[in-house]
C-alpha cells in the first residue's frame, strides 16, 4: 500500500479510528500489530511470513540474550537477520559477481540465479532489529516481554518500509503510553501527513518525470540538460524520502506516537560531514552507533573505519556496485575532509564556496546513485561534461518545479522538523493546509512508488 | 483541543465550500483545467466566431486568427470572425471531444481541422468527467481497490473532477476567461512566446507582398491504406461530420524544408482521398512545401515570423472556398 493513494488514507484513518475506539492499552497495541500486518500484506502477502518469522525469531532470542548475556546468542540473532538480508538482497548480486569475475579469466561459470521477491522494507527493519538487540546484550533496554508490543515495533506501519528507522529505547515505552489521546498531537499529524504527501506528490512525482527522461538516454543530453537533470534529481531524491519520512512521522503522531525526524534541510551543509548529520539522519546514527564505533571509530585507523563505514552504508542502499561506489566516493570525501580541516586555508574558505563545493559534489555522487549501472554513470558523467550546443531547450517545467520546492523548503522546513505549527493561528493552520491539498489535488494524477521502497 | 476541532472542521468546511462553488460554475472550472476547456469556454462566451481552427500544437503555433482574419476582409473582402482552437497534446479523442461541442455552436460556419499524424492518434481524454473517466491499470497487485475509489471521487465530487483547475496557472486561464471578448490570447498559448518577443521576431518581420503559392490540393489515386490506425482514427472524425452542414477544411501544416520531402508521402495522400470518397471535404497538404529554418522553432512548429507568412499563405489558399462556398 503506497503512502500516496486514496487506498491508504482510507485505509489509516479506519486504523485509527479504531484505535482511538479501542479501551485498553492491549487492544490499541493489538489494532497497530493488525493494521500493521495487514498493510504490509497488501502489498505481496507471502512476505508477511518472513515478518512473522523474523518476529517470532527476534522476540524469543531477544529474551534469551538479556537471560544469558551471551555474546554467541548474540551473534547468532545477528547473523539470522543479516542472512536474511543477505539471501534476499545480496545473492543475486553476489552470483553475477562471481560470474563476471571468472569471465575475466576467461571461465564462463553457470551460476543459478533466484527470482524472488524482494520484501519490502527489509533493509529498514533487520536495521532496526540488530539494533534492538545489541541494545539489549550491551544492557542498554530490556527484552520486551510483551509479544503484540515488540512486533509492532518492528512492524509498525509508518516506518516499517522505508523509516525512519526507530531505536527500541525510544520507541517501545511509547507504546506503553499511548493510553491518552492528545488533539495536538493528531493535529500536528495530520499537518505532516498533509504536507508529506504535498512533498511526494507536487515535488518529487513531478521531477521524477523529467529525470527518468534523462537519464534514459543521457548520450541525447546537452551539459545544460544534464546538470538540469542532475539538479532535478537532487531535489527529486530529498523530495520523495523526505516527504515519505513527513508522511510516517504524521502517522506516528495520530497515535500519539513521536518518530525522530530523518531530515534536517541537507543541502544548505557546507561541509559533508554537515551533510550526513542532515541526511537519513536515523540511517546515520545507526551506522555511527552499530558499524562505524564497533570497527574502532575514531580511536584507531579512523580512515578506514570511515571509508568501510560508507561504502558499506552504500551497498545498504541497493545490490549494485553502482551504490557501492556512491558510499565509497562520501567515504573518501569524508576523509579528504577530515584530513583537511587543519589545513591554513580551510578556515578562509567563504561558506558560501563550501556551500557550492557540497552541494556540487553530493550531486555529482547522486549520478551513481541513479544511473542503472556504470555504463549509464559514465555516459552520464561525459552528458555532463559535453557540449552545452542543443536544439533541445532545458525544461522550464523542471526549473519552475525546482525553484517551488526551494521556496517551500524556505517557508515550511521549520515547520517540519519542529512543533511550530502548533503555535500558528487556525486561520494560518487552515489556510496553509487547504492550499497544500489543493495542490496535491491537481497533480494526483502520477501514480508512481516511492525511491527508498526498493531498499 | 479546542484549536484541534477548529483545525479538522475548519478544512472540512473550507472543502465543503469549494466543492458547493465548484458544482454551481463545473463549467467554468473545467475550463480553468483544461486547454481545449478553456478555448470552448472562450468560444461559448464570445458566440461570434465563425471560422474556428483545430489541431495539435502545429497549428496553435502556425496560425494567427487575427491576422487571417484581416488578410481576409482586407485582401479578399470576406468578413469572418476566426479563432485559432488548437491546442498542444491534442489525439484524436480529444479531437473528438472538441468537435462534438463546437458543431453545436451555430455561429461557427468553417471549420478547419489539422489532419497531420501528429494529432491522430489514441490517447486519453485527460479530463475527468462523471461518465468519462479513464484512469490508468495501478500496478501494485491491489490496484483494482485504488481504482474504484478513485472513480468513487471522481463520481462523487466536483472538486476532483475539476482538480487542475487549482494548479498556478489556472488564475492565468481566469485573467484570460474574463478578457476573452476584448483581447487575443492565441500568442500566450505559444511556447516560449517570451522568449521569442524578447528576441524582436514580431518587430523585426514585416509582412511582404505575398507570394502565391498553389497548394496540393489531393487528387491522387492509390492502393487502400484503410488499415492503418491513423485512417480509422480519421474515419471517426469523418463520421461525426457526415451530417453537419457545416463548411469542413482538412489542411496539414508546413515543416522545415529538410523534412518536406519525408512527410510529404504517397500514402497519407491516399488516406486523403479514400476519405474524400466518404465526405467530400476539401485536403490541403502544406508539408509539401518546406519552409526555410528561420521559420520554425523545430522540425515541425512554425516561430512569430512563419506563423505569419504561412497565415498568409492560407487566407489566400481558403480565400475562394471562403467566399463561394465548396
Amino acid at each position: 500500500m503506497l503512502f500516496n493513494t486514496l487506498t491508504f488514507v482510507l485505509f489509516h484513518f479506519v486504523c485509527v479510528f479504531f484505535f482511538w475506539s479501542a479501551k485498553t492499552l492491549k487492544m490499541r497495541n493489538t489494532v497497530l500489530l493488525f493494521a500493521s500486518l495487514f498493510f504490509y500484506g497488501w502489498y505481496y502477502w507471502p512476505a508477511l511470513f518472513i515478518l512473522v518469522a523474523l518476529m517470532v525469531f527476534n522476540y524469543f532470542i531477544g529474551q534469551k540474550i538479556e537471560l544469558t548475556a551471551s555474546k554467541k546468542i548474540l551473534t547468532i540473532g545477528v547473523v539470522v537477520n543479516l542472512f536474511s538480508l543477505f539471501f534476499f538482497k545480496y545473492s543475486t548480486f553476489l552470483a553475477e559477481t562471481i560470474v563476471d569475475l571468472f569471465a575475466v579469466l576467461n571461465i564462463t561459470l553457470s551460476v543459478p540465479t533466484l527470482n524472488y521477491w524482494l520484501p519490502l522494507g527489509i533493509s529498514f527493519y533487520t536495521f532496526q532489529i540488530v539494533a534492538y538487540l545489541v541494545d539489549v546484550y550491551r544492557k542498554e533496554i530490556e527484552a520486551e516481554k510483551s509479544f503484540v508490543q515488540f512486533a509492532v515495533f518492528m512492524a509498525f506501519y509508518g516506518q516499517l518500509i522505508a523509516g525512519p528507522i526507530v531505536r527500541a529505547k525510544d520507541f517501545l515505552p511509547q507504546l506503553k503510553r499511548v493510553n491518552v489521546f492528545k488533539p495536538s498531537s493528531f493535529q500536528l499529524g495530520l499537518y505532516y501527513l498533509i504536507a508529506g504527501l504535498f512533498i511526494k506528490v507536487v515535488v518529487a512525482d513531478t521531477l521524477s518525470q523529467f529525470v527518468d527522461f534523462g537519464f534514459q538516454d543521457p548520450t541525447k543530453l546537452n551539459a545544460l540538460n544534464a546538470w538540469g537533470t542532475l539538479y532535478g534529481f537532487s531535489f527529486q531524491i530529498l523530495a520523495d524520502f523526505w516527504g515519505y519520512s513527513t508522511i510516517a512521522i504524521g502517522v506516528g503522531y495520530m497515535y500519539g506516537i513521536e518518530l525522530p525526524i530523518n531530515f534536517n534541510s541537507p543541502y544548505i551543509a557546507s561541509t559533508l560531514r554537515d551533510f550526513w548529520r542532515r541526511w537519513h539522519i536515523t540511517l546515520s546514527i545507526w551506522l555511527r552507533d552499530y558499524l562505524y564505533i564497533p570497527l574502532g571509530g575514531n580511536k584507531a585507523s579512523t580512515h578506514r573505519n570511515l571509508f568501510l563505514t560508507m561504502a558499506l552504508g552504500g551497498l545498504w542502499h541497493g545490490a549494485s556496485w553502482n551504490f557501492v561506489l556512491w558510499g565509497s566516493g562520501h567515504g573518501m570525501w569524508l576523509i579528504l575532509e577530515r584530513m583537511g580541516k587543519n589545513l591554513w586555508f580551510a578556515n578562509k574558505v567563504p561558506k558560501i564556496l563550501k556551500w557550492l563545493l557540497v552541494f556540487n559534489g553530493v550531486s555529482l555522487l547522486w549520478v551513481f546513485f541513479r544511473a542503472t549501472d556504470l555504463p549509464n554513470s559514465i555516459e552520464y558523467f561525459r552528458a555532463l561534461t559535453g557540449s552545452f550546443e542543443s536544439t533541445i531547450k532545458l525544461q522550464s517545467e523542471l526549473i519552475n518545479q525546482i525553484i517551488l520546492f526551494v521556496v517551500f523548503c524556505f517557508f515550511f522546513s521549520k515547520s517540519l522538523s519542529t512543533k511550530v505549527f502548533l503555535d500558528w493561528s487556525s486561520k494560518k493552520q487552515i489556510t496553509v493546509s487547504v492550499a497544500m491539498l489543493l495542490t496535491i489535488l491537481s497533480f494526483a494524477s502520477a501514480k508512481l512508488d516511492f525511491i527508498y521502497f526498493v531498499f | 483541543m479546542k484549536k484541534a476541532v477548529i483545525y479538522v472542521l475548519g478544512i472540512l468546511i473550507t472543502f465543503a465550500s469549494i466543492e458547493a462553488l465548484v458544482r454551481s460554475n463545473e463549467s467554468y472550472f473545467y475550463a480553468l483545467s483544461d486547454k481545449i476547456l478553456l478555448k470552448i469556454e472562450f468560444l461559448k462566451k464570445r458566440q461570434t466566431d465563425q471560422i474556428v481552427f483545430l489541431g495539435t500544437s502545429r497549428t496553435q503555433d502556425g496560425l494567427d486568427p487575427s491576422l487571417f482574419q484581416k488578410e481576409l476582409k482586407s485582401r479578399y473582402d470576406i468578413d469572418l470572425r476566426t479563432f485559432n482552437a488548437a491546442t498542444a497534446g491534442q489525439n484524436t479523442n480529444r479531437i473528438l471531444y472538441s468537435l462534438k461541442r463546437l458543431l453545436e455552436m451555430e455561429n461557427i460556419e468553417t471549420l478547419i481541422i489539422e489532419s497531420s499524424s501528429v494529432g491522430l492518434h489514441e490517447g486519453a481524454l485527460g479530463i475527468d468527467f462523471k461518465e468519462d473517466t479513464s484512469l490508468e491499470e495501478d500496478e501494485v497487485s491491489n490496484g483494482h481497490v485504488e481504482d474504484s475509489l478513485q472513480q468513487f471521487m471522481v463520481d462523487t465530487f466536483a472538486t476532483v473532477r475539476v482538480r487542475k483547475a487549482f494548479k498556478l496557472k489556472a488564475v492565468f486561464r481566469l485573467v484570460m476567461i474574463w478578457s476573452s471578448n476584448k483581447y487575443n490570447h492565441d500568442l500566450w498559448f505559444m511556447p516560449g512566446i517570451l522568449r521569442q518577443i524578447s528576441f524582436g521576431a514580431i518587430k523585426k518581420y514585416e509582412p511582404k507582398d505575398f507570394t502565391p503559392y498553389t497548394p496540393k490540393i489531393l487528387f491522387s489515386k492509390g492502393d487502400s491504406i484503410e488499415n492503418t490506425s491513423q485512417y480509422s482514427d480519421f474515419l471517426k472524425i469523418i463520421d461525426l461530420l457526415k451530417n453537419t452542414d457545416k463548411k469542413i477544411i482538412f489542411y496539414n501544416p508546413p515543416v522545415a524544408l529538410e523534412n518536406a520531402e519525408k512527410d510529404c508521402n504517397a500514402s497519407r495522400h491516399q488516406m486523403y482521398q479514400s476519405i474524400k470518397l466518404k465526405k467530400p471535404t476539401l485536403f490541403i497538404d502544406y508539408t509539401c512545401k518546406g519552409f526555410p529554418k528561420d521559420s520554425l522553432r523545430d522540425s515541425s512548429h512554425l516561430n512569430l515570423k512563419g506563423r505569419l507568412y504561412f497565415t498568409q499563405m492560407l487566407a489566400h489558399d481558403l480565400a475562394p472556398f471562403l467566399k463561394e462556398g465548396m
